[in-house]
């Protein structure tokens, strides 16, 4: 007995029809072609609907029907170009009706083409056809894709479909095959510009989920390397991969990050940024608690420490964690050169960063409130620069930082080549004619310079953002309160630092917590045979990295001098 | 966090800022920077702070003097007058459109006519001068002070500057002769310490920096000479290039780049003090006017050398102590044990004898064979 609800359903349907062939009739008038598309649209909603709800399930499992079939999908996705539906007939003689499915553009033509429906066509059949035979002849002897799975359900077709597989249905059969005929159209494997380094692996992730896969499996060639797969984005349903070294990562951590994944609950996700932002525990911090690096090596290598890698389809940056402070100074380059260069740079990049964060409000709590502080000959140098600027210093210093700020942002937007223009302006033409105007000062433009060197030093870009909001903070402090109000200021920054965490690991870690034993690879870079154990910070499952390795027995290829030749 | 607990931080920061002073920060631009400052009587009792500041084109090249040629003043002379310290200060304020800063001052210079009472009230209101930088280099004059002040070095276009980058260098001249504010400030106020300062001089080609004058209590006791300003370097250990003319057979030998490694000592026997002061003295002869055998030349050389510092010395502080004048501390450390002795203590000075031995090891440099 038929439901009230189908009952009415059933009435307006009817009367859609009516109505259809009502506004057909005076179709020539015109005006009424749009209102037909929408109608014939709502008509084909109805349908399914009607078809659903007639349906045991609910309409939410295949039953065999390619009419019902063909409607729902085309229903689907409205009337988008890109949804290919087509009918044919498997086999020679049986003439068996079949449906097949797919996206234009994201699914392999040729696979579809030679090795799918021309296969299934060109069957050659001679006893009499059923459902069943139809189907197991289709599925172990006819498709010759390789990767083939069969479901019943719509939300899985529906999403294979728009994910670049094929779908072939054959009537009378429940259920449907489902074909891996996935090529998106990628960018080939690039090169690591975001982080440049003169040396070392160059490669670069791509967009495509898959190759990073591949990329990550060609540098740890081990079953432990694991991958596992999870979706967010309710509506874009976008593949999330979290990867990690089992038997390296910490499973506490990697329950935690998997279930912080899984709560990510947002209809679209476009980017790793969309998935990362919602990790951390403070939502509001100002320091970065991951990393996103596209440099396939550094994420091989961040997983060896047993950090763990999340890797979002679309978006070529991986997600890495837990970080620490120390970590966002390490670059892939750092073990591509001598310890002695690695351990060089860091420190330079330390200096840096100290340089960027303290010489402008330096500047200004000497020159305007601790003047007594300053070298005599350099106070005079700095007040006989000043001769004619009508600026206190401090002004001066919001001035060329606002003129950085532009400069770095106005580099950005601009294409390559005339970013390269833009900093030639910045830096000669900008910079000498603030000074002869008198705006600013001679040194001003050095500490300027010297500023802008030292904050964008570092090598992570996340990193640099915290400390160019804390420079405001830390030019407030010195202008109000000189190098007591710096000093203060790096206190509450040092306290704040020291309270943070990220994912559990403390992030000052190794020197707060104290833990000398992780030094050697922190600011400086031990040789890489005595980086012998893996960092305590992430809490690995197994420290010990390396085997120990004496150096070699010295040899003499030539004789000691005094002894006989042989 | 509480709200009571977010009332309370902002009412820190509030309170911080409040109470920093930020509003009384003058910058640099606001400032007129006193490089030097001099005291001098003036008439009818009353007291000349003579401030040195530089010019425009003084700071636009420091180091080099006034940039667009020698004729260009470096720094000018502001003059204040006033009964007082504060009234003179306060009269030459007011013909400065910036503020007066003695934050980045590096010298003072004392005229030695100053009266007791004008010293005291200078070293009081310098002891309570909040922005002044107390390490400044601190001498004495007998010269007129606005002629001092105005005088330039050839070394040192920017004439405050002389004297700060003399002394920064301990060990480049003859005596280092370092005073600074807070010697004033400590001599003020421990009764049995008498104060020494440099004295300066203005000479054709700049100045001269080499007699010591000793002061008792707010008074000038005694300039030295310039060879007693040598000796009396000796035994404060602060003489860097001592020399010491000899005579062989009546050929004149120069010992050279004496100096001395003082010990002092005293002890107190049947109620007279014995005031110990034992030299080490090493130097260097670069020539003999004779050949002669190593050996016995350099043991002359050290007997005669011993002979010499040892007398000269002994007259030198005998004397010091006959006028009750104590530089050395020694006074200072009796008085701290015996906060009530100072007038024993300055009896026995008076009265002291003095024992001075020397050793002397010197170094033959050069071709003296």
């Amino acid at each position: 007995m038929p439901s009230p609800q189908l009952g009415a359903a059933a009435r307006i349907a009817h009367t859609l029809v009516n109505l259809h062939r009502w506004l057909a009739q005076r179709r020539s008038k015109g005006q009424v072609s749009d209102l037909l598309n929408a109608l014939e649209a709502l008509d084909a909603s109805v349908t399914v609907a009607l078809h659903e709800l007639n349906s045991s399930d609910g309409g939410m499992r295949f039953d065999g029907d390619l009419n019902a079939a063909r409607t729902h999908l085309q229903a689907m996705v409205d009337k988008s170009p890109d949804l290919i539906v087509r009918s044919f007939t498997v086999g020679n003689a049986w003439r068996w009706p079949a449906l097949i499915a797919f996206v234009d553009g994201l699914a392999a033509n040729q696979m579809i083409d030679q090795d799918t429906v021309q296969r299934l066509m060109d069957a050659p059949s001679q006893d009499t056809p059923t459902p069943g035979m139809v189907f197991d002849a289709a599925r172990t002897q006819l498709i010759t894709v390789g990767h083939l799975t069969t479901t019943t359900a719509w939300p899985a077709i529906e999403t294979k479909v728009l994910s670049g597989n094929t779908a072939v249905f054959l009537a009378g059969n429940a259920s449907v095959i489902l074909l891996d005929t996935v090529k998106y159209p990628a960018r080939a494997i690039p090169t690591a510009n975001i982080e440049p380094a003169v040396r070392g692996p160059q490669e670069a992730f791509n967009e495509v989920g898959l190759t990073r896969m591949d990329q990550l499996r060609r540098w740890i060639r081990s079953p432990s390397l694991h991958f596992d797969a999870h979706t967010v984005g309710v509506i874009s349903q976008t593949p999330v991969m979290v990867a990690y070294l089992d038997g390296v990562a910490n499973n506490a951590l990697l329950a935690q990050v998997t279930d912080r994944v899984e709560r990510v609950k947002r209809d679209v996700v476009t980017r790793a940024n969309d998935v990362a932002e919602y990790l951390p525990e403070q939502r509001f911090g100002l320091f970065p608690q991951y990393r996103l690096s596209d440099r396939v090596d550094w994420v091989a290598q961040e997983l060896g420490q047993g950090k763990i890698a999340i890797l979002v389809d679309n978006d070529p940056f991986a997600i890495l964690l837990p970080m620490t402070l120390v970590d966002f100074y390490k670059t892939s380059q750092d073990y591509s050169v001598s310890w002695w260069d690695g351990t060089l740079v860091r420190l330079i990049r330390l200096v840096a960063l100290l340089i960027g964060l303290y010489l402008m409000p330096l500047y200004v709590a000497l020159t305007a409130v601790n003047l007594n502080l300053m070298p005599t000959m350099l106070l005079l140098t700095i007040d006989g620069s000043r001769l004619g600027v009508p600026f206190a210093p401090v002004v001066e210093v919001i001035i060329m930082y606002i003129i950085i700020e532009l400069l770095h942002e106005a580099a950005n937007r601009l294409p390559k080549e005339l970013a390269v223009t833009l900093g030639t302006v910045g830096a000669v033409v900008v910079g000498t004619a603030i000074v002869k105007a008198d705006i600013v000062d001679d040194v001003m433009i050095i500490c300027a310079t010297l500023t802008a060197l030292g904050l964008f030093t570092t090598p992570s870009f996340e990193m640099s953002t915290p400390w160019r909001w804390l420079f405001w903070l830390m030019l407030f402090g010195a202008y109000a309160l000189g190098i007591f109000g710096i000093l203060l200021v790096t206190v509450g920054i040092v306290a704040y630092l020291a309270s943070l965490e990220s994912f559990g690991v403390p992030y000052l870690s190794p020197f707060g917590p104290f833990r000398t034993e992780s030094w050697a690879d922190s600011w400086i870079r031990a040789p890489i045979p005595n980086l012998r154990r893996r960092s305590i910070s992430a809490r690995p499952v197994v420290r010990k990295a390396a085997a120990a390795n004496t150096p070699p027995e010295r040899f003499h290829l030539h004789p000691p001098n005094g002894s006989s030749r042989s | 966090m509480k709200l009571g607990q977010r009332k309370l931080i902002r009412l820190a920061v509030l309170a911080m800022l409040l109470l920093s002073g930020c509003a009384d920060n003058r910058p640099l631009n606001h400032r007129a920077l006193v490089l030097a400052l001099g005291f001098a009587p003036a008439p009818r009792g009353q007291i000349s702070m003579i401030f040195q500041i530089p010019t425009p084109a003084g700071l636009a090249r420091p180091s080099m003097g006034g940039g667009k040629g020698e004729s260009s003043p470096t720094t000018f002379t502001l003059v204040g007058t006033g009964p007082t310290v504060a009234r003179a200060f306060s009269s030459a304020q007011a013909d400065l459109n910036k503020d007066l800063y003695f934050g980045q001052l590096q010298t003072l210079i004392l005229s030695t006519h100053l009266s007791a009472r004008q010293f005291g009230d200078i070293a009081s209101t310098l002891a309570r001068w909040g922005t002044l930088d107390k390490t400044a280099y601190t001498l004495a004059t007998p010269a007129n002070v606005p002629l001092v002040l105005s005088t330039r070095s050839k070394t040192t276009p920017l004439a405050p500057l002389y004297v700060s980058t003399g002394f920064w260098c301990t060990h480049c001249p003859v005596v280092d002769l370092k005073r600074q504010i807070w010697n004033l400030e400590q001599a003020q106020f421990a009764p049995a310490q008498d104060l020494w300062l440099p004295g300066i001089q203005p000479i054709a080609v700049g100045f001269q920096i080499q007699p010591i004058v000793l002061y008792r209590g707010n008074r000038v006791a005694r300039i030295l000479t310039p060879h007693q300003t040598t000796l009396l370097g000796y035994v404060l250990g602060r003489t860097n290039k001592g020399t010491v003319d000899l005579r062989w057979h009546g050929r004149r030998v120069s010992v050279d780049s004496l100096r001395a490694e003082p010990q002092l000592s005293a002890r107190w026997q049947r109620s007279r003090l014995y005031l110990h002061v034992n030299l080490t003295v090493t130097g260097n002869i670069y020539s003999f006017p004779i050949p002669l055998a190593v050996e016995p030349r350099l043991t002359w050389l050290d007997q005669a050398v011993k002979h010499v510092l040892t007398v000269q010395c002994r007259a030198l502080l005998q004397s010091l102590g006959r006028q009750g004048l104590d530089p050395f501390q020694w006074g200072d450390a009796f008085v701290w044990q015996h906060p009530h002795g100072l007038k024993t203590w300055l009896h026995a000075y008076r009265h002291a004898v003095w024992i001075i031995s020397a050793h002397v090891q010197l170094r033959e440099l050069g071709d003296n064979t």
